[in-house]
């Protein structure tokens, strides 16, 4: 399943397990998973509701830790570092869209996309975001709150502010999952837009056929492991991917 | 956690704006102001009170401090009184024989220098017993008052010359009211005034003379605390000061009780403000925890986090405190001028300190009741983005309470200044909290078995289960509103249980004059006197006057410390009298009072044997006209020296005093309308000394006022206090509410239905906690009553019947506010918003 040459993999995931406790024992999620993502590729994981998609993906991005195995982010090995060491190489290389969008309720549309960069403590936040809201069609909705926006509106500030940070790659967790067909459509084509254009790698989570079929590369995750279920070439030119 | 990164400060700053612009924050910033306002307004006014009732008794002292001594003043105390900035005047008194054309009269003459008296004013009159007005002046040269009862005794009127030693004096006025001579007063001749310019004139102060000098002291009390720190390693022994604060043992009694009173209602206050803050900032740090996870998520680590949410909230503090203090000072110069006519003129500034631990209450507050909920944002995991039910466990019931607790006992030994009443209550509260927490668990118990044996109507149902289900929830809730409804209830009773008191110890009718010195032969006709002028006189006490000579067979002042050989009581004669009963008002400490017939006992007052470390069994040997006389002490007694009755240290049976010379003592009430009935009183007995209380009785009376208002008042920003924790619990829970409401909504509940269900929920919880409070308030008034007030305590049946069915309805009524929203708010609008 190994795509790539070693020096530029965004992603990996070695002999990767994970167990949790439930009422009746352990339940087995994962189990001896492998996985190599490629910089700049875009692969999607798909499977049936419970299949533990979500676990998976919390744990490529560092927000949960495996029972059992390695994984690598960016080069740097994650599995046994404490939260806030993953923290630091998630700000350094990550980004997150979410089915349930995630803004924070009491910051306008500006203030959500800024706060990334303001937690960085980057300059010129202000400048940067309203130019990435621009981006994504909301340069009207600056001062708007979420509450105010549709769910279509508020997913694209998601977008904005997944790639205010400047990630290498972004992780997307069911991003049409909340949203009707229409506006999930193009939601999904700004998504691939702007990762065409920033270059980031993306790791999409979803159950719609559909649009994973958009990524270069779509696995299956089956009791606990992963299926290639398409693999493109390695030259596939991303315009192509997008349309 | 400190906040070294700047950048984290700016951010928590930017946090707080947003959050400012969105309404995030209005109730715990209106639950922070009003800790600081009511803590920074009564911090100062108390002070203030506290103040002006000091100087109320520097009036009754002439001064706010005093040196007496037997000689004049030493070199280096004068010179301390010149260096230091405090006004001085200069008294002194000495026995004399004054002569008119035909009568001759001992008196006790006082010289005074012409800005006597420092505090407080001294009354006069143009004619003896006629109506009178305060003294602007002293007497003049030349000039001498005289006490009314001195003018039939020597024949004089106003304008008539006498003769003091060697010195021709006219009489100018008659003394109605002479501040400082507050004490001692059995053995006074009556009064002659006159300037100290004279003194020379008369001739009569020679080496050897008996002489009593007197240095009246008045100054700011910054100064005064100076001053009486240079003088005192100064004195000798035979010099003493006396501060205004260590007098008048009736006042005292009141400024404490009063300062006690307004300590517990401060208490009650912040503690309220304190569990508003507590239940605000929980809802603060609950509804961040998806922020946070995203903020975690983009790689913010723990530390930051919490250095920027507790940042924010310290920015809350710092602003409120502000506004805060500003308000305190406001609402308290408010009350006094609100009160101007009951208040004194001059209630004197208080000092920036209560103004600094106002502000500070904002901070501590916030730390001690707000941190606990706030310590959970450090547990949010980034993963919540993903699995929204990973929420961060509670925070520990330790460190909830615990930190609250701390805060607490620094802010109520701040306002009480007691350290050990303060630990006191703390452990109380703590107590009480833990069985409110045993009472809420065990009834939720019994709630969840009823369910289970018998059917309750579905929107009950739904109600309750809710409060079994989230019993975490539900108990800090009902834990917030049985502390405010006991805090009020508290509040309430302790305060009427004051007004009875202080309405008990200035009855109608309070004997306002004292006649002393009634010799044994006119004990008969001076009551005759009393019945035929209709004059309320209570029953004479025999007096006899005698010093304490020997303790346990030993010179009495071998038997005591070194420390204890200066108590006036080994130095003077003592008033003793004798009765086969114990006066009513008296509170028999440890022993037993004697049968008629026996001899050789003595009951003795508490403060005595406290002074000379005496016990039950002790032997007292006095000296009484030259007799020695035997006791054995039997009885220890608490007496109400505020009750304006008279008082006796020493009681004897009758049988072992009633062969030695005594005088009687008799106090009465005479209107200020049938004064001149006085006259003829003086002049049917002219060796009877006659003391007119009225001047001190209106100054208690006025500062009996000032604390009722000031009670009044307290009681107002409590009930305050407890609306913004309903408002604040009722708040907290607004967002489960909201979601649930929409969904009972959606599955097609009526509007009825979904209101008798939340309604019906605050309604039981106010029920429910206004009887733990019951019980809670009587244990509390019971110990606060007897060991803080030392009250009469009794159980206030009313409060049983009353309050949980006032509670059930002012809770029910309070959320009914809070949840017309839930009810009215459209379901699809809230379940799109989740």
């Amino acid at each position: 399943m190994t795509t790539g040459t070693e020096s530029s993999i965004a992603v990996s995931a070695k002999s990767l397990s994970k167990t949790v406790k439930a009422q009746s024992g352990s339940l087995t999620i994962l189990s001896g998973l492998d996985l190599k993502i490629k910089s700049g590729e875009s692969v999607a994981i798909i499977g049936t509701s419970g299949s533990g998609k979500s676990t998976l993906l919390g744990i490529l991005a560092g927000l949960d830790q495996p029972t059992d195995g390695e994984v690598a982010l960016a080069d740097n090995r994650i599995d046994h570092l404490d939260e806030d060491a993953r923290a630091k190489v998630r700000a350094d290389h990550t980004g997150f869209v979410f089915q349930s969008f995630h803004l924070l309720p009491n910051l306008t549309a500006l203030e959500n996309v800024m706060l990334p960069l303001e937690l960085a403590g980057k300059q010129n936040a202000q400048t940067q975001s309203k130019a990435l809201l621009e981006r994504v069609g909301l340069s009207e909705r600056l001062t708007h709150y979420p509450k105010q926006l549709s769910g279509g509106e508020q997913q694209r500030v998601a977008i904005a502010r997944a790639f205010a940070g400047q990630p290498d790659i972004l992780f997307a967790d069911e991003p049409t999952g909340n949203l009707d067909e229409k506006t999930g459509e193009s939601i999904i084509d700004l998504l691939f837009e702007v990762n065409r254009e920033k270059k980031t790698t993306l790791v999409l989570v979803t159950h719609d056929l559909q649009l994973a079929q958009r990524c270069q590369r779509v696995l299956k995750l089956t009791q606990g492991r992963l299926e290639e279920e398409k693999s493109t070439q390695n030259n596939v030119e991303w315009a192509g991917e997008a349309e | 956690m400190s906040l070294r990164s700047p950048h984290s400060l700016l951010l928590s700053w930017r946090f707080l704006l947003r959050d400012w612009r969105s309404g995030e924050l209005w109730l715990l910033m209106l639950s922070l102001l009003m800790a600081v306002s009511v803590s920074t307004s009564i911090a100062i006014f108390s002070e203030r009170l506290q103040l002006s009732l000091g100087r109320q008794v520097a009036e009754v002292m002439g001064a706010d401090l005093v040196i007496s001594s037997p000689r004049p003043l030493s070199e280096e105390v004068n010179e301390a009184i010149d260096s230091e900035s405090v006004e001085q005047a200069t008294v002194l008194e000495f026995p004399s024989v004054v002569m008119a054309e035909e009568e001759m009269q001992l008196v006790s003459a006082k010289a005074v220098t012409s800005n006597y008296p420092l505090r407080g004013h001294m009354r006069t009159a143009e004619q003896p017993f006629a109506a009178d007005e305060i003294a602007e002046d002293t007497p003049g040269k030349g000039e001498v008052w005289l006490e009314p009862r001195l003018f039939p005794l020597l024949g004089v009127e106003v304008g008539d010359s006498l003769l003091l030693g060697e010195a021709e004096f006219k009489v100018a006025r008659a003394i109605t009211l002479e501040t400082d001579r507050g004490s001692g007063f059995y053995s006074l001749s009556p009064r002659l005034m006159f300037n100290m310019d004279d003194l020379d004139r008369t001739g009569i102060i020679q080496p050897g003379s008996r002489v009593y000098w007197k240095s009246l002291i008045a100054g700011e009390p910054e100064q005064l605390k100076g001053f009486r720190n240079t003088v005192e390693p100064l004195l000798s022994d035979s010099e003493k000061l006396s501060l205004a604060e260590d007098n008048r043992e009736d006042l005292r009694s009141s400024v404490l009780l009063l300062k006690q009173f307004l300590g517990l209602g401060s208490i009650a206050a912040m503690l309220l403000a304190g569990i508003a803050v507590a239940m605000s900032s929980r809802r603060f740090a609950e509804r961040r925890f998806d922020g946070i996870a995203v903020m975690r998520c983009m790689g913010a680590q723990q530390n930051q986090v919490m250095q920027i949410f507790i940042g924010e909230l310290l920015w809350v503090a710092v602003l409120v405190s502000i506004p805060g203090v500003l308000i305190g000072w406001l609402l308290q110069t408010g009350v006094v001028k609100l009160l101007a006519g009951v208040l004194p003129a001059w209630l004197p500034e208080a000092g920036p300190m209560p103004m600094i631990v106002g502000g500070l209450t904002g901070i501590i507050t916030l730390v001690g009741f707000g941190l606990a909920p706030l310590l959970r944002l450090r547990e949010v995991t980034p993963l919540r983005v993903l699995r929204r039910e990973l929420t961060p466990a509670a925070a520990g019931v330790w460190s909830v309470y615990g930190l609250s607790l701390i805060s607490m006992l620094a802010l109520l030994w701040y306002h009480t200044g007691q350290l050990l009443m303060t630990v006191g209550i703390i452990l109380g509260v703590t107590a009480v909290i833990l069985l409110i927490t045993l009472a809420i668990k065990a009834g939720l118990a019994r709630v969840q078995r009823r369910l289970s044996e018998r059917p309750v109507p579905m929107p009950w149902r739904l109600g309750l289960k809710r409060l079994l289900q989230e019993q975490g929830q539900t108990s800090a809730q009902l834990i917030a509103f049985t502390l405010t409804f006991m805090a009020m209830a508290l509040v309430l009773l302790v305060r009427t249980d004051l007004l009875d008191r202080w309405q008990q110890q200035l009855p109608e009718n309070t004997p306002n004059y004292f006649a002393v010195n009634i010799q044994p032969a006119e004990v008969k006709p001076f009551q005759s006197f009393l019945e035929s002028n209709d004059i309320d006189g209570t029953s004479l006490y025999p007096m006899v006057r005698g010093r304490l000579v020997e303790i346990n067979g030993q010179p009495a002042k071998e038997a005591v410390s070194e420390e204890q050989r200066s108590h006036n009581s080994l130095n003077r004669e003592l008033n003793m009298t004798w009765s086969d009963q114990p006066a009513p008002e008296d509170e028999m400490v440890e022993g037993e009072w004697w049968q008629p017939g026996d001899t050789g006992e003595i009951s003795i007052e508490m403060s005595i044997v406290e002074h000379l470390g005496l016990k039950m069994g002790d032997e007292l040997t006095f000296m009484i006209a030259g007799t020695e006389v035997d006791t054995k002490v039997t009885s220890i007694r608490e007496v109400q020296w505020e009750s304006f009755q008279p008082n006796f240290y020493m009681v004897l049976p009758e049988a072992s005093l009633k062969n030695l010379p005594a005088t009687w003592l008799n106090s009465f009430h005479l209107p200020q309308q049938e004064r001149l009935v006085l006259n003829e009183l003086v002049r049917q007995f002219p060796t009877i000394s006659l003391l007119d209380m009225d001047a001190v009785i209106s100054q208690v009376q006025i500062m009996l006022e000032q604390s009722i208002l000031a009670v009044e008042a307290m009681l107002l920003a409590l009930l305050l206090a407890g609306l913004l924790v309903l408002a604040s619990a009722i708040e907290a829970s607004l967002d489960t509410r909201l979601r649930e409401g929409a969904l009972i909504r959606s599955l097609g509940g009526s509007r009825k239905q979904l209101m008798v269900m939340q309604v019906g929920e605050f309604f039981i919880m106010g029920a429910f906690s206004g009887l733990i409070a019951v019980v809670g308030t009587e244990l509390c008034s019971w110990w606060l009553n007897i060991q803080v007030f030392e009250l009469p305590w009794q159980p206030a049946i009313w409060l049983w019947f009353t309050m949980p069915v006032v509670s059930a309805l002012l809770i029910g009524f309070s959320g009914w506010l809070g949840i017309r929203r839930v009810i009215r708010q459209s379901p699809g609008v809230v379940l799109k918003q989740e």
